[in-house]
């Protein structure tokens, strides 16, 4: 008989309990939730949100949403958005670059991400046309107003003047780009002025040229399960050490120090590369390139290496490591496949000091350590050079001597 | 089924879950013995350095005969009097108790109720756009406050103080702090929200958002190297040999998925659109999980660069 009530207890009582539970747990999220119905959030106007900042001197002449999709599975919300806003220079000042922020769940890997468009030219009262195309998948029903905040995070203006929040990080990137934007035009006018139109419009073949025949590389990043598995092993199968190679610049702020990573064949995992402040200021950013050589010698661009997370500044004399915990493939694609890591070495790709100020190599420090074949060319550098393909010198000629 | 383990758990479930195929509360019941059981750790590492082996496996010979050799087995097995009979059936399939029937069928009742709350899209018609009354022009001619237009500067305006470049303070013309710039709208409760996205998390990992759809598609072959057929990754898992997925070249990723969804680059849950137009796209992974592509617009020649942060 205690058996029976026992099963009675436990077969359907329980379950039943659990049931109403559920649909009590379900109305209450429900309830509490400022969604709405689902078809309210897939109206992209209700769904992404955009913003200037009130100190950026844009100001938001059109948007135009309506190619952006919004679909709901569930509790998933997957935005395919396609954003065109046209903003106008309300400064006095051209307008060198801008960043977006587009942030659809904070605390999800890929719920945020920035959109920058460096090298504009934009002189006051023009406007200009700003895209965000972006695929976002995020959890639904949002506790926020809008499921996608598009926000304009920066702006560059001539004489490296940003205004915004930066919390992007966008200061230092758009000063970055635009410093490699004059050290790039400087470069080629000084040809122009030098050797006229012939040495220019060789310049221009010759970094054509370059991009096309530049080693390329595919790195993925491998799937991480779990960070309690995915903690570095010292002794794994075939794995070997590999020291990490350093391109020295003279007037780098920053020296590496020493380097290493383990690689099997074409699989690189936990590099390493820690570097010492050599400058007489304390460093608040920095960013390293990678490359990997294979048996023939010949160099690719790996990936980028930005300053390890967490740290504040780098003082000088001082030294910081950068880690990575992720396991690395690199792959040539197509028939070539699979890289034979043989060598590896590392460069600093631009430094942030704590005044703001940036340091970026010069034209010579790429050229002197052959990285200029490797490494790929500035963004003001691809935009003459898709110039002078496309309309010839004299294009390049006169939008050189817009600056 | 116990909630936590007693013992240690199977090596098979290890196998699985070093994969990444076990189901959310197998996943959570070996995640919390894991957390105090480092035989277990050691073990379930040691499968995830395993998948190389995938690739040995992937590339046997294609001309083994497995028809041949699966009929060759049932065959010797007959001969050997083993044939599947009831009683083996009954020891996979056991009767099911009261409460089990109970609460498999609370179960759907659940499952149920959670539809009707939160129901799918009726189909691809049901995608709204902004019609052209919601997408008016709206002009928001600003003044500079104070009537000021940016002045030269020098140099870089510099900050006063540097936390981290998830910084909300706006950078003053003269170097200082501006005032605070409203952040996006913050979420109503941030528990809720982390709970939510850990939500997010685990159904990324859990591919209801197409990921189970992007596996399939992503072990396709790669650079013309063959890749272990379905019947290869179900013998590899049956022998306890964690199949791990391939990475896949974002190229191939953009060439093999096209405008899908669930398109995840690099694991990340944020990706951009695959060119249809020419334009050209150049993928920087970054050490520390994130993504940058360039990508040039074929049109116009303007160079747009998109980070994706991994956190």
């Amino acid at each position: 008989m205690r058996n029976k009530a026992t099963s009675v207890l436990l077969g359907f009582a329980l379950p039943a309990a659990f049931a109403v539970y559920s649909l009590t747990m379900c109305c209450a999220v429900q309830a509490q939730s400022v969604s709405g119905p689902a078809t309210l959030w897939q109206d992209p106007a209700q769904a992404v949100h955009v913003a200037i900042a009130p100190d950026i001197p844009l100001s938001l002449v059109s948007k135009d949403l309506s190619s952006t999709r919004v679909q709901i599975m569930g509790a998933i919300m997957m935005v395919d958005l396609k954003c065109r806003l046209e903003v106008r220079n309300e400064s006095t000042s051209f307008l060198r670059g801008v960043v977006m922020g587009v942030v659809s769940a904070e605390h999800s890997p890929g719920g945020t991400a920035s959109v920058a468009l460096p090298s504009l030219n934009i002189a006051p009262d023009d406007t200009t046309e700003l895209n965000v195309e972006l695929k976002l998948v995020r959890p639904f029903p949002p506790n926020t107003d809008h499921a996608v905040n598009v926000d304009i995070d920066g702006a560059l203006f001539t004489s490296m003047v940003f205004r915004g929040p930066n919390e992007f990080d966008s200061r230092r990137k758009l000063v970055v780009w635009e410093m490699e934007a004059e050290r790039d035009r400087r470069h080629f006018k000084s040809l122009l002025a030098s050797g006229g139109r012939e040495q220019l419009a060789t310049a221009m073949q010759a970094s054509v040229q370059r991009q096309q025949q530049r080693p390329r590389l595919r790195a993925e990043l491998e799937q991480q399960l779990r960070k309690l598995i995915t903690t570095p092993r010292p002794l794994v199968r075939r794995e070997r050490r590999i020291q990490v190679s350093r391109h020295h610049f003279p007037e780098s702020p920053l020296e590496i120090v020493s380097g290493s990573a383990l690689v099997e064949g074409s699989r690189v995992r936990t590099p390493k590369i820690t570097v010492k402040n050599r400058s007489q200021k304390p460093v608040r950013w920095y960013e390293l390139g990678w490359l990997v050589s294979d048996g023939d010698g010949v160099r690719y661009t790996a990936g980028l290496m930005p300053a390890p997370k967490g740290w504040s500044r780098l003082a000088p004399g001082a030294e910081a490591s950068t880690q990575s915990n992720h396991s690395f493939v690199l792959n040539r694609g197509g028939a070539a496949g699979g890289l034979s890591i043989d060598r590896m070495s590392g460069y600093v790709r631009n430094v942030e000091f704590e005044d703001g100020i940036v340091w970026i190599p010069t034209r010579n420090d790429l050229e002197a350590s052959s990285l200029d074949r490797a490494t790929p060319v500035s963004v003001e550098e691809q935009r003459l050079s898709r110039l002078y393909g496309s309309q010839g010198v004299e294009a390049v000629i006169s939008e050189l001597a817009q600056f | 089924m116990r909630l936590f383990y007693v013992g240690h758990p199977r090596e098979t479930d290890l196998a699985l879950f070093a994969g990444g195929e076990l189901g959310p509360l197998s996943r959570w019941r070996i995640e919390k013995h894991l957390q105090s059981c480092e035989p277990c750790r050691t073990a379930v590492a040691d499968f995830f350095h395993l998948q190389g082996d995938l690739e040995e496996l992937s590339e046997l010979p294609s001309s083994v005969d497995w028809a041949g050799m699966s009929l060759r087995i049932r065959k010797a097995v007959a001969e050997a009097g083993e044939t599947q009979s009831d009683p083996v059936r009954g020891r996979f399939f056991p009767k099911p108790s009261a409460w089990q029937l109970g609460l498999a069928t609370a179960a759907i009742i659940c499952g149920f109720i959670v539809v009707r709350q939160f129901p799918l899209p009726e189909a691809e018609d049901a995608v709204i756009t902004a019609t052209d009354e919601q997408n008016a022009v709206s002009r928001e001619a600003r003044t500079l406050e104070g009537g000021g237009a940016l002045a030269p500067g020098g140099s870089a305006a510099p900050s006063e103080s540097f936390s981290k470049p998830s910084s909300r303070d706006a950078v003053s013309e003269t170097g200082g702090r501006a005032a605070n710039i409203p952040a996006p709208s913050a979420p109503t409760g941030p528990l809720g929200a982390q709970r939510k996205d850990a939500a997010m998390n685990l159904a990324l990992d859990r591919g209801v958002t197409g990921r189970g759809i992007l596996r399939e598609e992503l072990d396709q072959p790669i650079g013309g190297k063959k890749k272990a057929s379905a019947d290869e990754l179900r013998r590899a898992k049956a022998s306890s040999v964690p199949v791990e997925r391939q990475p896949v070249s974002q190229e191939e990723q953009f060439a093999s998925l096209g405008a899908s969804f669930s398109m995840q680059i690099a694991g990340v849950g944020a990706s951009i659109a695959p060119p249809t137009d020419g334009s050209e796209i150049v993928v920087d992974v970054k050490t520390d999980g994130g993504v940058r592509f360039r990508r040039v617009d074929a049109a116009t020649g303007r160079i747009t660069i998109t980070d994706v942060y991994a956190q």
